[in-house]
């Protein structure tokens, strides 16, 4: 089903549309959910959550990009679960995500910036890079992609996958300077 | 952990996300495996054709004065460049030059060689409110078809001051004027452009669009008092991410901009080399495909004086590379007396859902390159009702210019949008400078808006200002640089 008729149950408070969600992005929701919560089942309940706040949301939102909506939430609340089980050692490991991203910018340097000021950089950033560049840097903090499935993606080898976004990585940390981050 | 920094990824643009789905970046990476083996196999191909060719071409001498006489054949219509007032074309046909172009007519002298037949052809195209684009045209060969919709019988003529039926075909000298209002009176026309068969097609608002920018256009132009509003028009980068128009900085050649406007909002100088330039942020749009962009520049009062010919340049650079382009247009001062009401971007918000355009909105009758002429004097009132959260981005400009001669505005973006009525009320009765009303909006790039108009203006009142005013819609008569 095409996403603006799941958008209109929604709007018709239609349960269907729960069922259409789950049927079109089920997979990818949970898939993104479990590469940052690194459990099934804690993956599902994320996912379902995702579910219900889009019904909340939906309407008065209409989003433009629906994927891009659900991926924003499910990702927020699989944060949110992971933050809580590492908080209760039950997970003690540092997420490598948050490694890489410390060498941007570390956190308590950043802890006053403003998150949607900091989204805006970046994202002006990453409209400076070139595309490839761009989705490989999206898929990796965003979509929390591994390395291995990355280099799949984009046919090059995981080392050149790393180097790239490690240049990227870089090149973001110089251009937070040059916005006045302290980095 | 990074909280911040991984919370700012997760703000990032709806756009980017959709733009790194993994089913847009496996398409995306797909593509760009193909493109680079068609290009290797192009090389290839390309070598193979090399060697084929150069063979016989070292081995045969080159042949000179091939190809027949001129008057075989029609001459090939000049790849010409849109060109304006005073400008012409030759080739073995003749000299044409277009003489004058007024609202309603363009006068042509055409000093003609032989004896062939041709037409004139009149192009463009009408914007629906749906935001479906109509292609039109009208043209003095009645068995010529085109692209779009036939407008039979919209072409007046007169040669040498006598109103004919048809165009002469006979060698000489002729003055041609074409009447063209009946386009006007049957269409609603966005831009409009002729050609005359055979010589070369002019634009009739002789703008001279040279941009060297691939993706950026200037599409519209209009010119009213010391106020000038550009609509560029920018392919935007989901096509071509290496082409993406995200800086523009610009200033006329005379250095003379006092103001510029985007968006609703000022925008700032920045300094390249020894130059000051306006910034035009373009990721403060919110369209990701393609991209109008109404640049409201303004100048020092007094600036043009009366009977001026006017050039201003415009130097726009791709962030700030080398890989600039000029925009470069021309225009006659005593004519930029229209006051203008623009309202922008009402196709794009066509798109959003909701939007209903009364049938008596005054658009009906006046929209024109979505501009609307304001009258002299009356009053008119806005009703806005937005059901929206989380929106950031409709608002209104009312500009008026002031007694000192400068254009002040009061921004009414603060207002709330969540399912309120909102209320512009503005009286100019008797003002030297009638108001300008801009409806702009911005940063809408997340949410999606339904915006229903209830009640635009006031018809009546209207229509009585239009009248008492004694205005109708006028085009700004341009020349061409």
């Amino acid at each position: 089903m095409e996403d603006g008729a799941i958008l209109d149950l929604y709007f018709a408070r239609d349960e269907r549309a729960i069922g259409e969600t789950d049927a079109k992005y089920g997979k990818k929701l949970g898939g993104l959910s479990f590469r940052i919560t690194q459990d099934f089942r804690e993956a599902e309940e994320c996912v379902n959550d995702t579910y219900l706040a889009a019904w909340n949301a939906i309407p008065p939102a209409r989003p433009v990009y629906f994927s891009a909506y659900l991926c924003k939430i499910v990702r927020n609340i699989s944060y949110d679960v992971a933050d809580k089980k590492r908080a209760q050692k039950r997970n003690a490991v540092l997420c490598p995500l948050d490694g890489e991203l410390l060498e941007i910018l570390p956190d308590n340097k950043g802890v006053d910036a403003d998150a949607e000021e900091l989204a805006r950089c970046i994202g002006q950033f990453l409209k400076n890079s070139d595309k490839t560049s761009r989705i490989l840097f999206v898929r990796r903090y965003f979509y929390a992609d591994t390395m291995q499935s990355l280099a799949r993606l984009a046919g090059m080898s995981v080392n050149a996958v790393t180097v790239k976004l490690s240049r990227m990585r870089k090149k973001l940390r110089a251009y937070l300077s040059e916005e006045g981050y302290e980095v | 952990m990074n909280g911040n920094l991984r919370d700012a990824v997760g703000k990032l643009d709806d756009f980017l996300i959709a733009e790194a789905d993994e089913q847009s970046a496996a398409e995306y990476f797909a593509k760009k495996r193909r493109a680079f083996f068609l290009r290797a196999a192009g090389v290839a191909a390309c070598f193979v054709l090399c060697v084929c060719l150069c063979i016989p071409l070292f081995f045969l001498p080159l042949q000179e004065g091939h190809g027949g006489s001129e008057g075989d054949s029609f001459p090939e219509s000049p790849s010409a460049p849109h060109s304006g007032v005073g400008d012409s074309f030759s080739n073995s046909f003749g000299t044409i030059t277009l003489e004058e172009s007024t609202e309603n007519t363009v006068t042509l002298l055409f000093d003609k060689s032989t004896d062939d037949e041709y037409y004139i052809l009149f192009t463009g195209f009408i914007s629906g409110q749906d935001g479906v684009r109509t292609d039109f045209y009208a043209c003095t060969y009645p068995g010529y078809r085109g692209k779009g919709e036939l407008i039979e019988g919209a072409l007046r003529l007169t040669v040498n001051g006598g109103p004919v039926q048809e165009l002469p075909f006979a060698a000489g000298e002729y003055e041609i004027v074409v009447d063209f209002s009946a386009l006007f009176a049957k269409n609603r026309t966005v831009y409009s452009w002729f050609e005359v068969g055979n010589m070369g097609v002019f634009d009739r608002s002789s703008v001279t669009d040279n941009c060297t920018l691939p993706n950026l256009s200037l599409s519209h132009f209009y010119a009213f008092s010391d106020t000038v509003v550009l609509c560029l028009h920018i392919d935007h980068w989901i096509q071509n991410a290496d082409t993406y128009v995200q800086k523009l900085y610009f200033q006329d050649k005379n250095n003379e901009i006092a103001r510029a406007f985007a968006f609703g909002r000022e925008l700032q100088k920045t300094r390249i080399g020894e130059e000051e330039y306006f910034l035009l942020d373009t990721s403060l749009a919110d369209s990701n495909y393609q991209l109008d962009i109404y640049l409201t520049l303004e100048y020092a009062a007094g600036t043009f004086g009366k009977e001026e010919m006017r050039s201003v340049r415009l130097d726009a650079f791709l962030n700030g590379t080398e890989q600039g382009g000029t925009l470069r247009f021309l225009w006659q001062a005593d004519n930029l007396s229209e006051p203008v009401l623009v309202l922008s971007d009402l196709q794009e918000l066509a798109k959003y859902g909701t939007f209903l355009l009364p049938s008596q909105f005054p658009c009906e009758a006046t929209l024109v390159n979505q501009v609307l002429f304001f009258p002299q004097s009356g009053t008119f009132s806005v009703d806005y009702k937005a059901e929206q959260t989380r929106w950031d981005g409709y608002g209104f400009s009312v500009w008026t210019k002031t007694r000192d001669g400068v254009y002040g505005y009061e921004n009414k973006e603060s207002f709330s949008w969540e399912g309120t009525d909102y209320t512009v009320y503005y009286t100019d009765s008797g003002s030297e400078f009638p108001p300008v009303l801009i409806v702009y909006r911005y940063n809408s790039l997340y949410y999606q808006v339904t915006v229903d108009i209830q009640r635009a203006f006031d018809v009546e009142e209207f229509i009585k200002g239009f009248a008492l005013s004694g205005g109708s819609p006028k085009k700004v008569s341009l020349s061409a640089g």
